[in-house]
């Protein structure tokens, strides 16, 4: 889907804040947030696909302003509740008891349910796939179709029409755009290499290259 | 297919920790999470994965040229041969070299993808819409403004964009100076921020902020260890680097410094100090030839001339009494 998520060479945003914490978490909901992530992949309710694009889902002006683990916390409850797991008026009950200081978490020990999980979140990103011959080979020169899917894809809007060069074929892995949508389907991913006044025109700095990887499907032969 | 109805409603009337708890509660209640998985998690991510492993991949492809071979071919399995605990299970790592013309950087345009099996879960800024935005570009000006990294023209930037299965980490070159320290020493100079792209090492130096005041810290580091003018032309091509380079990038002289230095440490020299200046007299050279400030030509003229005592230097000392040979002297070079 054509969303806000897909920044690449976007102007605008102003200077990046590096300023470094020293924390992976900076409070304590957002490794809550990571564990609930592992949980929801972990125990297959939800693939890696699908939650990149329950993120992108979020109305434009909600992904540009809330927090990074913000985004998630939203994209991974509102999986839970599509996919049946939770109950989305026990969910909202229960939010509502905490934001009003009325509930505690519950306290439960299960030795056994990490090591499970951790096996889900592998299969979760296995993408290795088997599949006929790859179309393009190295060093071929292909154009980025102008699809424009309605779901989710991994091809950024800003490679779209633009000719690279094959930099390498990475085998066959599993397609997001199908898995995303709970269709399995696994294609040759390729590593295409652009260059920069293919993808930038007159601003470009020649001295640069960017390489994305991209499957098959969002590519053809180049024309030029 | 369950639709959340009121999903956008529900988000913005509470806060982030309040949606959080109460999934947190929900998931144990049904069994999916419990107290200790929780607890495990975060410590995993706070704890045991993090840029030390991608530190100690990148320290022995330094050491190791088979291994650098191997990681550059095919990372996950140079990783799964390696006596670290990389999670090549769940992700495929590719390494991609830095060297002297070229400078490789690592993005995620559509979310977040890092290789976190190496480095940890990103940083902040790099998760942002400012970062992943200009990084495919303008990744000259981004990293000049943002992370003081200031890339010659001339050096290639290739900018890795993730978007899912293959995660990109950098191999930064081993920073000048370091040829004698051991593996686990060098492992302590590599930074995460190197292993992203946005930082370079060129110094040798790295800190636990990322190295970006390591940075900012390398001229004077270089100043402390610069050894005292042994001959009069030392400190002569000294004051004319400073000079030269007062209105270009000091990095750009101090690269070519350090690359000189270094070619000329390969073999043992028996007098470190006249080493270390004729390689700054080179890169002074190389410097004023390829920023087109003088003629190769008749710098090598010049040179053979004072080789054959056929010149000395006192036409261009002010107030020089063997001066003005040919007229230059007074209102020159100031």
């Amino acid at each position: 889907m054509d969303g806000v998520h897909d920044v690449g060479g976007m102007d605008g945003f102003g200077p990046v804040d590096t300023a470094e914490t020293g924390d992976t978490f900076h409070e304590e909901w957002e490794g809550v947030t990571y564990a609930a992530f592992v949980a929801g992949l972990g125990s297959g309710t939800f693939g890696i696909d699908a939650f990149r694009h329950s993120i992108e889902r979020l109305p434009p002006a909600d992904y540009l302003t809330a927090s990074y683990y913000d985004r998630w916390v939203r994209a991974i409850a509102r999986l839970f509740v599509e996919r049946g797991v939770l109950d989305s008026t026990a969910l909202r009950q229960r939010t509502a008891a905490f934001a009003a200081g009325e509930a505690t978490v519950p306290e439960r020990d299960d030795p056994e349910l990490l090591g499970e999980l951790a096996a889900g979140v592998v299969e979760a990103y296995d993408s290795d796939g088997d599949g006929g011959e790859p179309r393009f080979a190295e060093g071929d020169r292909v154009a980025v179709r102008n699809h424009n899917p309605a779901g989710h894809t991994r091809c950024p809007g800003y490679v779209r029409r633009a000719e690279g060069v094959v930099r390498t074929c990475r085998g066959h892995h599993t397609l997001p755009d199908a898995a995303a949508h709970g269709e399995e389907r696994t294609e040759p991913l390729y590593n295409v290499r652009f260059d920069p006044e293919e993808l930038w025109g007159e601003r470009a700095d020649r001295a640069t290259a960017v390489s994305v990887d991209l499957w098959e499907s969002y590519l053809s032969p180049a024309q030029r | 297919m369950t639709e959340f109805e009121g999903f956008e409603a529900y988000t913005r009337e509470y806060d982030p920790e309040a949606r959080a708890r109460a999934l947190q509660s929900l998931l144990i209640e049904e069994g999916l999470l419990s107290t200790d998985t929780v607890d495990e998690v975060i410590a995993t991510y706070e704890e045991e994965i993090g840029p030390l492993t991608g530190a100690r991949v990148v320290a022995r492809a330094w050491t190791d040229e088979s291994f650098r071979e191997r990681l550059l071919a095919d990372g996950t399995a140079a990783l799964e041969a390696m006596d670290v605990d990389v999670d090549t299970e769940t992700m495929e790592v590719e390494f991609v070299a830095n060297d002297e013309d070229t400078h490789n950087l690592v993005v995620c345009t559509l979310c977040s993808c890092y290789p976190w099996a190496v480095l940890g879960l990103p940083p902040t800024w790099y998760k942002t819409p400012e970062y992943r935005s200009r990084a495919v570009r303008d990744p000259r000006g981004l990293l000049r403004e943002e992370f003081e990294l200031d890339l010659a023209g001339d050096v290639e930037i290739q900018v890795f964009d993730s978007t899912s299965e293959l995660r990109y980490a950098v191999l930064p070159q081993r920073p000048p100076g370091t040829g004698d320290h051991s593996e686990a020493e060098l492992v302590e100079l590599v930074s995460r921020d190197s292993m992203i792209g946005v930082d370079r090492l060129a110094g040798g130096t790295a800190a636990a902020d990322g190295g970006r005041a390591a940075e900012r810290d390398r001229l004077a580091d270089l100043e402390r260890d610069r050894p005292a003018f042994e001959a009069p032309w030392q400190a002569r091509a000294f004051a004319l680097a400073v000079a030269l380079t007062e209105d270009t990038p000091w990095e750009r002289f101090q690269r070519r410094l350090v690359s000189e230095v270094d070619d000329d440490s390969t073999a043992p020299d028996p007098d470190p100090e006249a080493a270390y200046y004729r390689g700054w007299l080179r890169a002074l050279e190389r410097f004023v030839i390829e920023g087109e400030l003088l003629d190769g030509a008749a710098v090598a003229d010049r040179v053979a001339e004072f080789q054959a005592g056929d010149r000395t230097a006192h036409e261009f000392v002010d107030g020089d009494p063997h001066g003005h040979a040919d007229g230059h002297g007074h209102d020159h070079a100031h």
